[in-house]
């Protein structure tokens, strides 16, 4: 019964894996609110889903069998990555990062009301670096086999028990894995910043499609409207309005939102953009001098 | 100022009664400061009620009711928690007509990269205008005047979105736009 055994072996494993990471995932809660995964970063910091963690000015963290209250750090669009601070630390245990492979078995830790649960999936794809909507760089572009959904900001472990990284509920029902690395760095700026420095134009923006008459040469189809300019922004300042189609930004045809955001990391910040935009059937030429944001 | 304050009234889209139902007071009074901000009246009971609005809570009733942050196929309508102001008015709005709204994916979008960020329909610079001023409930006529284009050229641009958003009227195009994320702007 050598394939029974070898079953069971493989089976004892993952339990003791899974047995393993209560040490260090565990959940979050703010008052009344579904909890939120969460893997303990460092002694004192508790690392979880951006996205999912609703805004509160406390939660409840259950981590390796006891409660602490926390207190926020920082949050961090760019990366999915919210840090909180935990009000007396817990002795942290984090396993090393391991490196992501196509088909290599996954362990998902996720959880529900009151407990931790685990799911064993697979890495169906790892692409290079790529960018998220909120404009920052992540390392890895790591996709699960199965899907997270809502349960997502606990630890994805290897085989071996290392750390791929925090699971991700991503567009379209993808299924990612914020890698280990990206985390890292998040962590350290928001814990020394409070937040991650933005350039901001204060635009609301909708990708329309160009009337023939406005299509600049080329292939170019559509813009992006300008819904909204708020008060004071540099967008304001620069004297652009609601109505404005922009159809270029610093040379980059406007296409899709990203053209724009791609330009407005934090070394935009004090830097001029060229924007081209189409008003009352005209086409003018204005300069936005990029502020700071704080995320 | 008794006429300004008259004229006023006219231009603004109808109010609904709304009821907010939500598990948490906090939420609770943000909810009803954002129904009475949007121009609604709310309600103290679902009694005199046309809709609801509900927060970590389905009340049982047999009202449209838009849920938010609670995905459900059998809810006549559903957007994610952190739905925006004019998603949630729209809502409120096309559920009031007797439509069902729901985005695609209730929970949350999810966590995108900067190319997924396209669009499925591609609407002219006229009819995103009108799509965002239907949404707020105005009148073809109200609409005409702000847009400072005459009543056939508004009938126009509402026919065209409809069609592309393969809708049937406007409320159902607003319903549908709202579903597709079209009456959310990115802000940068």
């Amino acid at each position: 019964m050598a394939t029974a055994s070898l079953l069971t072996q493989f089976s004892d494993e993952l339990t003791a894996l899974v047995d393993g990471a209560g040490s260090f995932a565990g959940q979050v809660l703010a008052e009344k609110s579904r909890p939120v995964g969460a893997i303990l970063w460092a002694a004192d910091i508790i690392v979880t889903s951006e996205q999912s963690l609703p805004e509160a000015s406390e939660y409840e963290v259950r981590i390796s069998g006891q409660t602490r209250r926390a207190t926020p750090a920082g949050r961090d669009p760019g990366t999915n990555v919210a840090v909180l601070r935990l009000q007396t630390s817990i002795s942290a245990s984090l396993p090393k990062a391991a490196e992501a492979r196509p088909g290599a078995l996954a362990i998902v830790i996720g959880n529900e009301d009151v407990a931790l649960t685990a799911r064993l999936d697979v890495v169906r794809s790892v692409g290079g670096a790529w960018e998220s909507l909120a404009g920052s760089t992540i390392d890895q572009r790591i996709r699960l086999a199965g899907r997270i959904g809502g349960d997502e900001g606990g630890p994805v472990l290897s085989a071996a028990g290392g750390l791929f990284g925090m699971s991700t509920h991503g567009a379209r029902h993808t299924s990612l894995v914020i890698p280990a690395s990206t985390i890292d760095r998040s962590v350290t700026t928001l814990i020394e910043k409070g937040g991650i420095e933005r350039g901001w134009l204060g635009v609301a923006l909708r990708p329309v499609a160009l009337p023939e008459k406005l299509r600049p040469a080329g292939e170019q189809r559509s813009g992006m409207m300008v819904m909204e300019v708020s008060d004071g922004s540099p967008a304001a300042k620069a004297g652009i309005l609601a109505g404005d189609i922009i159809l270029s930004a610093g040379n980059f045809p406007a296409i899709r939102y990203g053209a724009i955001a791609r330009q407005l990391g934090a070394n935009a910040i004090g830097k001029t953009i060229a924007l081209a935009v189409a008003r009352a059937g005209a086409v003018v030429n204005v300069d936005v001098t990029v502020e700071a944001r704080t995320a | 100022m008794t006429v300004l304050v008259q004229q006023q009234t006219r231009h603004r889209p109808a109010a609904l009664r709304v009821w907010v139902a939500a598990a948490n007071p906090e939420r609770q009074r943000q909810l009803i400061q954002l129904v009475s901000a949007l121009g609604h009246d709310v309600a103290d009971s679902p009694v005199d009620a046309v809709v609801i609005l509900a927060d970590g809570i389905v009340p049982g009733s047999s009202l449209p009711i838009l849920a938010l942050g609670i995905p459900g196929e059998d809810l006549d309508g559903s957007l994610p928690a952190g739905a925006s102001e004019e998603q949630i008015d729209a809502g409120l709005r096309a559920l009031a007509a007797g439509l069902r709204v729901s985005a695609r994916n209730v929970v949350q979008s999810g966590f995108a990269a900067l190319d997924e960020s396209g669009d499925a329909v591609l609407l002219t610079p006229r009819e995103t205008e009108v799509l965002a001023a239907a949404a707020k409930g105005m009148s073809n006529k109200e609409i005409a005047r702000e847009l400072g284009i005459s009543l056939h050229t508004v009938k126009f641009h509402l026919e065209s979105l409809t069609r592309k958003l393969d809708a049937q009227g406007r409320t159902e195009a607003v319903a549908k736009a709202i579903g597709l994320g079209l009456l959310q702007p990115l802000r940068i």
